[in-house]
């Protein structure tokens, strides 16, 4: 896989293991491969904005990282902290301290949020957190403007999209990851609640967390200031440098880099209008009825 | 409870297994029931011989599994137990499983059809409200009783849709041996609790109790019905009996309503419960159905007056070969009447439900809504659900949708879980216990939510 031009790699130099290392990395759905070949490596206290247009392969990255059982992984090494992610389950990767802030996150009827946020922050740093749970909670309630309200709501049930992305954002307050991957959490979003969500992360950001910011907007770049940014054309980063790429591809948009990557005599495989694979296998409603209905009449 | 059960000896004919007319006589006697009611209790014993067994072919029992039925084998009554001085003086295989740990307004327990125990509150008593066995009601109480007992499940009941053949309440109607009787006076408010306890303890034994209920005029009641029994000794017929319980909730008056069964494993049954509403009166109904190895379950409710409203919520869990059959009813008789039901259920090992549910909208009930659901979780590959929702609509300008849903855990809500850490057994067991939630957070008394949370969860089991 022909490298884009790499300027200095943010990572490594001084010859530590990243806490996130992904190395040649493909991924399919159904058998079809989305992503053909990524390296990245994410250290604590680095934020790095990944820029696409739609259907590029943004969130099937973010998904595979978290290992949903629909992406499979062909090709190619993920480690956390020297550990291979690959081998872990969903929930051994959380633990370790790898979160996704969902694009899309599931509603569950029946399952309080507050009993649900004990219950997750219990499992990742055992019974001794739960003594400092609630004080933390208001805190981080007050942090994203969240009324007390919410820990008795559904997960998810009947929130404005506004709702469900602080609520993803509380969540990452709340269980502290040492690397958190943020996908497209600013589409959906009022100006307010983009606020609100932007001072959120910028509150957690420091030495000891990494943020993967998935985005196609500059908007949230504007907010929260990337130190690196990849952009991902057609399942592969064909250009990596500091935060002034996001404002060109702000500027003259996707073509100029087109251009480029061509020029260098490769190929770019681009999206078919309007749409990210994974979009369109994860619609939104879906989740709104988890079963297989039927007979369902309206009057 | 001011009546003493006489202590005249159990006749003879009740001894013997199966049912016959003499039983259903001498048992009227034995209870000492007025004439009144043992006319009722012959009408009962006529339509007994008249509606034929139901089979696979009888609509509405096709997917019912009766072949627990051991007919000639089940005595109808056995004797009554002596009173116990307190709750916890009462067996500990009955006080094992009774949540007790909030306070109620009255308690009566019943021991194969006697009173065990009981008491109710003196300030409810002061205002006028009546809670005793039914015998001592039928007796003491006929001003109140004529017009209610055997009336809304009548001795031959000849039901329309959803057709139910009638059959075991007819039999309850011949042998009923029991039950409870609640009356609220008008603009009287009880929202402590008032609890039967139905504990079928003779396997050998029919247990029948008929309870009925009156909300009068601008009233509010909080009933809790409970019905438990032994175990089948090794190589018995399961224990059998058939319940029913007539509600009736005058105009302006509220019941917050929950009935539990938790029968035992090898216990076969009926339960035929119906309310009807009186004008803008409304009924908050929880049916928890967790025990029986089969067991049928009739809940309906008839919308009778003017801008009246029922909600009606329902959970059951199968597991090993339980087989659930559960039949609803929310009849719109008159306009601008609102029903509302959702029955969750969760069948693992190889339980089977059959879930049969009608909304039916009369001519004449134009502005009503009626909403109904049915939604089940299958555990797993082995169990089965069987949902058929009904729709009859004979009037314009109402609202009606139905909606039945039968799947496995969503893996969607199991791995969003599992990435916030939590591993997959625990992921699961919360998806399951969530999807009991919006059924059991309708229960009207806080503590009694938890204890059917732990009962759901103990079902679970090591996912």
């Amino acid at each position: 896989m022909a490298a884009a031009e790499t300027l200095e790699r943010p990572v490594g130099t001084d010859g530590r293991v990243p806490t996130l290392q992904i190395e040649g990395l493909h991924v399919a759905i159904d058998g079809h491969e989305i992503i053909h070949g990524i390296d990245l490596a994410v250290n604590k206290g680095e934020v790095h904005a990944i820029l696409g247009p739609n259907g590029s392969g943004k969130s099937t990255l973010a998904y595979a990282l978290m290992g949903n059982p629909r992406y499979e992984i062909t090709e190619g090494t993920v480690t956390f902290n020297g550990e291979d992610v690959l081998e872990m389950e969903p929930d051994e990767r959380a633990r370790a301290g790898l979160f996704l802030c969902f694009q899309y996150p599931t509603s569950i009827p029946g399952v309080q949020m507050g009993n649900f946020l004990r219950l997750a922050v219990k499992a990742r740093f055992g019974d001794k957190a739960v003594k400092t749970f609630r004080r933390e909670l208001q805190e981080k309630l007050r942090l994203l403007k969240m009324d007390q309200s919410y820990m008795q709501r559904y997960l998810n049930e009947g929130f404005s999209g506004g709702e469900k992305k602080k609520a993803e954002i509380l969540q990452m307050a709340m269980l502290k990851p040492e690397i958190a991957i943020m996908d497209e959490t600013d589409s959906g979003l009022d100006v307010d609640a983009f606020k609100v969500v932007a001072d959120g992360v910028n509150a957690m950001r420091g030495a000891d967390r990494g943020f993967v910011v998935i985005t196609h907007y500059n908007r949230m770049l504007e907010y929260i200031k990337p130190d690196f940014v990849h952009v991902l054309i057609g399942g592969k980063i064909v250009k990596e440098d500091g935060p002034e790429l996001a404002v060109q591809v702000d500027q003259h948009g996707y073509g100029p880099i087109i251009e480029e990557v061509r020029a260098r005599g490769e190929e770019v495989e681009l999206p078919e209008e309007g749409g990210a694979t994974y979009a369109r296998e994860e619609p939104a409603a879906r989740h709104h009825d988890p079963f297989r209905s039927h007979g369902r009449t309206a009057i | 409870m001011t009546t003493l059960v006489r202590t005249t000896e159990l006749p003879a004919t009740l001894l013997e297994a199966g049912f016959s007319e003499a039983a259903s006589r001498a048992l009227g006697e034995w209870r000492d029931d007025p004439d009144w009611v043992r006319a009722l209790r012959a009408h009962g014993w006529e339509a007994w011989e008249d509606i034929p067994m139901p089979g696979k072919t009888t609509e509405g029992w096709r997917r019912s599994d009766l072949r627990f039925l051991a007919l000639d084998r089940v005595r109808p009554a056995t004797a009554l137990p002596e009173r116990a001085a307190g709750f916890d003086a009462l067996p500990r295989a009955l006080t094992e499983q009774v949540d007790m740990s909030f306070a109620a307004g009255g308690v009566l327990v019943q021991r194969d059809g006697g009173t065990a125990y009981g008491e109710i509150v003196d300030d409810l008593r002061e205002q006028g409200v009546i809670f005793t066995d039914l015998h001592t009601a039928l007796r003491e109480h006929r001003d109140l009783l004529e017009a209610h007992f055997m009336q809304l499940v009548p001795a031959r009941w000849q039901p329309g849709p959803p057709s139910n053949a009638g059959k075991f309440e007819a039999l309850n109607a011949a042998f009923f041996n029991g039950g409870s009787f609640v009356y609220v006076p008008p603009n009287t408010t009880v929202t402590l609790p008032v609890r039967s306890i139905f504990w079928a303890s003779d396997p050998a034994a029919g247990f029948f109790p008929r309870s009925v209920v009156i909300v009068d005029r601008g009233a509010r009641l909080v009933y809790l019905d409970e019905y438990r029994s032994v175990e089948a000794p090794e190589g018995a017929p399961a224990v059998f009996g058939s319940g029913v319980v007539e509600l009736y909730i005058k105009d302006g008056a509220r019941l917050d309503y929950v009935t539990t069964q938790e029968w035992s494993p090898s216990t076969g049954g009926f339960l035929t419960q119906r309310v009807t509403l009186g004008r803008d009166a409304y009924v908050n109904w929880v049916v928890v159905a967790l025990g029986g190895l089969c067991s049928r379950l009739t809940a309906d409710v008839l919308l009778q007056g003017k801008g009246t409203k029922a909600d009606l919520l329902g959970l059951a869990f199968g597991e090993r070969t339980q087989v659930f059959d559960i039949h609803t009813l929310q009849d719109h008789l008159s306009p601008y009447t609102d029903s509302d039901q959702l029955f969750k259920t969760a069948l693992r090992d190889r339980a089977r439900l059959a879930y049969e549910g009608l909304i039916y909208i009369r001519p004449g009930s134009y502005g009503s809504n009626g909403y109904q659901a049915n939604k089940n979780l299958l555990l797993d590959d082995t169990a089965k659900a069987d949902s058929i929702p009904m729709l009859q609509i004979h009037d314009n300008d109402v609202r009606c949708t139905h909606s039945s849903a039968t799947g496995p855990v969503d893996e969607h809500h199991v791995h969003y879980l599992m990435t916030r850490g939590l591993p997959r057994p625990q992921a699961e067991r919360m998806v399951i216990q969530g999807h009991f939630e919006p059924v059991i957070g309708r229960i009207a008394v806080e503590e009694l939510k938890d204890t059917i949370r732990d009962a759901v969860d103990r079902r679970i089991g090591d996912r």
